[in-house]
């Protein structure tokens, strides 16, 4: 079955109604012309029998005015006579009229029209033989028996006509009967067809409204189920509805806090910001979180603030867009931040401090040793001075590591700020500048096209810095250093690589290269605190990027990384 | 006290770090007038001529230079400097900053408070030594101080 909303079977049912109130007046409207109708057919019938017996009564008078005039020879007789002969001359023209729209019984007219004139011409006859032939002729003329036949004649077709009209005259009435009986079916019919659609109808609307009223009852289910407190409002910032979590979180009851502004929701300060990004949301009506980048708050009944997240999604109502709030209360999340953040910021000061406090006394130790070589050379034997040298050397190292620690710590924590990087240039820098250390060495380097990546510049300058020494450093042993920088890519990511002839690695040890202070090689034959590449992993991987390397052991190694592009 | 010009005012309160200072600045014969102090609180009195110098006076000859470390217990090189840019007569000394972290987060708020200079102490002693030669050479011989009050 179709399924007609609330709205359209109203309607229908409404012009229902009007068609059948307009049936049935037309129906009774007609219904009255035809009774009238009727009515006036039966004083037609009334007057046509009035005229029949008029002229029966006639001819009868015409009768029995010549028989009493030729039985007695008065002359008062003939007064009648000749009344009953203007009666007929005026009743027939009548009766003509009203009969003329009836074959039947204008044929039966004419008959009595030939009948009266032979009747009125025999009366005339016997008149005439009475005057001047006397009594006994007429009895002669009587006794032919013609005038009887005449007024048997005459009585038959009259009452022939009468007849005929009374018939008409029922059967019309018997129509009339069924015509009213076929109206009042017809009408019955109609009110309980109107019956039957009206409860028809009814149960629909009554299914509709327990739908609604279901609907209504699972989505304030659905709204209680939500996790997050869930305001309604409408467009002019009054609360149409609240879940559960409201009624938890803020502590106003359902119907306490239903229909007023949410205003009551929101902090003094805000109030008049609220307004106005409200009517910008309405402006254009489309999932978002509140305040993106700004500290919210709400206020519960008792009025303290607490810190919330609100995501907005309209909600298209029969009279404009509402819109949901999801609010949450992040005052746990913002509790852990904020202990994240101190202790993060204990992390920088312990690590400022190490810096500090490692750094100074490894200065006094190089420093004195040093003052010891230079202004107690005399004093000093050759054991003497290699062992400061060694004191020197370790110190140094410890200087480094320290150093490189920090820089591992420090990347770690510090923000990325990603930039449009020209890799070509920068490489070529880095290049230059790692170069100059290895002065001794025969080098050659080469370059080819790089693409622009974003990338933080500084760390991203500290990865090539890593890579380009790696690869210098590790190729010492070999007497000329080859070291090819290129790049390739796919729409969504850019691989760098750098490849060396160096000492290569054994394959089976790659996924130690990364990790931090795992070297491959010993710190007498390679100098390194073995961070340099823990500290290119982490960049990169701050980047959103990956790396790897392929070696082959005496032969080289290829270092790659990737960026998202 | 002598009352002759001082050259350098060095507030150190590392016995070792300040030693090595002076030794540096003594190989290169920059560091004949020099006075040490250990702490910002000893640094203020000698430049304010109160306290420990009071028989400076308030108004004395100022150093051409103040290497001021910043890690200092009592008052610390940060204080030291914002009170000597508070001062009117202190207001355009020569202060370099020393320190032996570039951990630190003070960098950027030294140079806000008016720091001329800011150097990271090498922990390698031919590096810290060159570091001091140079800072010695700039500003004792190539800076032009401002003329005194």
């Amino acid at each position: 079955m179709k399924k007609w909303s609330t709205f359209g079977l109203l309607t229908a049912g409404i012009i229902l109604v009007v068609v059948t109130i307009g049936i049935v007046l037309f129906v009774s409207i007609r219904q009255a012309a035809r009774v009238k109708d009727t009515s006036s057919r039966i004083d037609h019938t009334h007057m046509v029998m009035r005229s029949i017996q008029k002229l029966e009564h006639a001819s009868l008078a015409n009768e029995s005015g010549a028989r009493g005039y030729v039985i007695t020879g008065m002359e008062s007789y003939l007064d009648p006579l000749e009344s009953s002969e203007k009666d007929i001359e005026e009743a027939l023209p009548s009766l003509q009229q009203l009969v003329r729209d009836n074959p039947g019984q204008q044929q039966r007219l004419r008959e009595l029209e030939r009948l009266l004139q032979q009747r009125v011409a025999f009366s005339r006859t016997m008149l005439a033989v009475r005057k001047d032939k006397g009594l006994p002729a007429i009895v002669e003329l009587a006794l032919t028996g013609q005038g009887r036949s005449l007024t048997d004649s005459i009585q038959y077709v009259c009452g022939q006509m009468i007849a005929q009209e009374q018939a008409l005259l029922s059967e019309r009435r018997e129509k009339n009967n069924l015509s009213v009986q076929h109206l009042n079916s017809f009408l019955y019919g109609m009110l309980g067809m109107v019956f039957f659609l009206s409860l028809i109808a009814i149960r629909q609307l009554k299914r509709r409204i327990a739908d609604q009223e279901a609907t209504e009852k699972k989505f304030a289910a659905l709204l209680d189920a939500a996790p997050d407190a869930t305001v309604i409002v409408d467009r002019n910032g009054i609360i149409r509805m609240v879940n559960q979590q409201v009624v938890n979180l803020f502590g106003y009851d359902r119907a306490e806090i239903t229909g007023q502004a949410v205003d009551v929701l929101v902090p003094d300060s805000a109030r008049g910001t609220h307004a106005r990004h409200r009517e910008q949301f309405f402006h254009s009506p489309k999932v978002r979180d509140m305040g993106v980048g700004m500290e919210l708050h709400a206020v519960k009944k008792d009025g303290s603030l607490f810190p919330v997240e609100i995501s907005l999604s309209p909600i298209e109502m029969k009279d404009g867009w509402w819109v949901s709030a999801s609010v949450r209360d992040i005052s746990r999340r913002k509790k852990l931040e904020h202990t994240l953040k101190k202790a993060n910021e204990e992390l920088e000061a312990f690590t400022y401090s190490v810096s500090h406090d490692l750094r100074a006394p490894l200065r006094g130790i190089i420093g004195f040793t040093t003052i010891l070589e230079e202004e107690y050379a005399a004093h000093l034997d050759e054991e003497a001075r290699r062992i400061t040298g060694i004191i020197r050397d370790n110190t140094r190292k410890m200087g480094h590591l320290v150093d490189d620690l920090l820089t591992f710590s420090r990347t770690g924590r510090q923000e990325l700020i990603k930039v449009p990087v020209e890799m070509d240039v920068l490489v070529k820098e880095v290049i230059d500048e790692v170069k100059q250390q290895y002065s001794k060495m025969a080098l050659t380097l080469s370059v080819e096209p790089l693409p622009v990546a974003r990338a933080d510049k500084n760390m991203i300058r500290q990865v090539w810095v890593n890579l380009v020494s790696n690869a210098i450093k590790y190729s010492g042993s070999k007497p000329e250093v080859l070291v090819s920088v290129g790049a390739y890519g796919s729409d969504d990511t850019i691989v760098f690589y750098i490849r060396d002839n160096g000492i290569g690695f054994d394959n089976k040890y790659r996924d130690k290269l990364f990790k931090v202070f795992q070297r491959l090689h010993s710190a007498d034959a390679f100098e390194g605190t073995g961070v340099g590449l823990a500290l290119v992993e982490k960049i990169v991987s701050r980047h959103g990027g990956k790396v790897w390397a392929e070696g082959v052991v005496n032969e080289g190694a290829c270092f790659y990384f990737s960026l998202p592009a | 006290m002598s009352l002759h010009s001082v050259e350098i005012l060095l507030a150190e309160d590392s016995a070792a770090d300040a030693e090595l200072t002076i030794r540096a600045l003594k190989k290169y014969n920059m560091a004949n007038d020099l006075v040490h102090v250990k702490d910002g609180e000893e640094a203020l009195e000698f430049l304010m001529g109160t306290g420990r110098y009071l028989s400076r006076g308030n108004g004395a000859a100022l150093p051409r230079v103040l290497l001021l470390d910043i890690q200092m217990p009592r008052v610390s090189g940060i204080e030291v400097l914002q009170e000597v840019r508070n001062m009117p007569h202190t207001r355009h000394l020569p202060v370099v900053m020393l320190t032996s972290s570039k951990e630190s987060p003070d960098i950027k708020k030294c140079y806000d408070l008016g720091a001329n200079s800011y150097i990271v102490k090498p922990v390698n002693f031919e590096s810290f030594a060159e570091a001091i030669r140079h800072l010695g050479f700039y500003w004792l011989l190539l800076n032009q101080p401002p003329s005194q009050p």
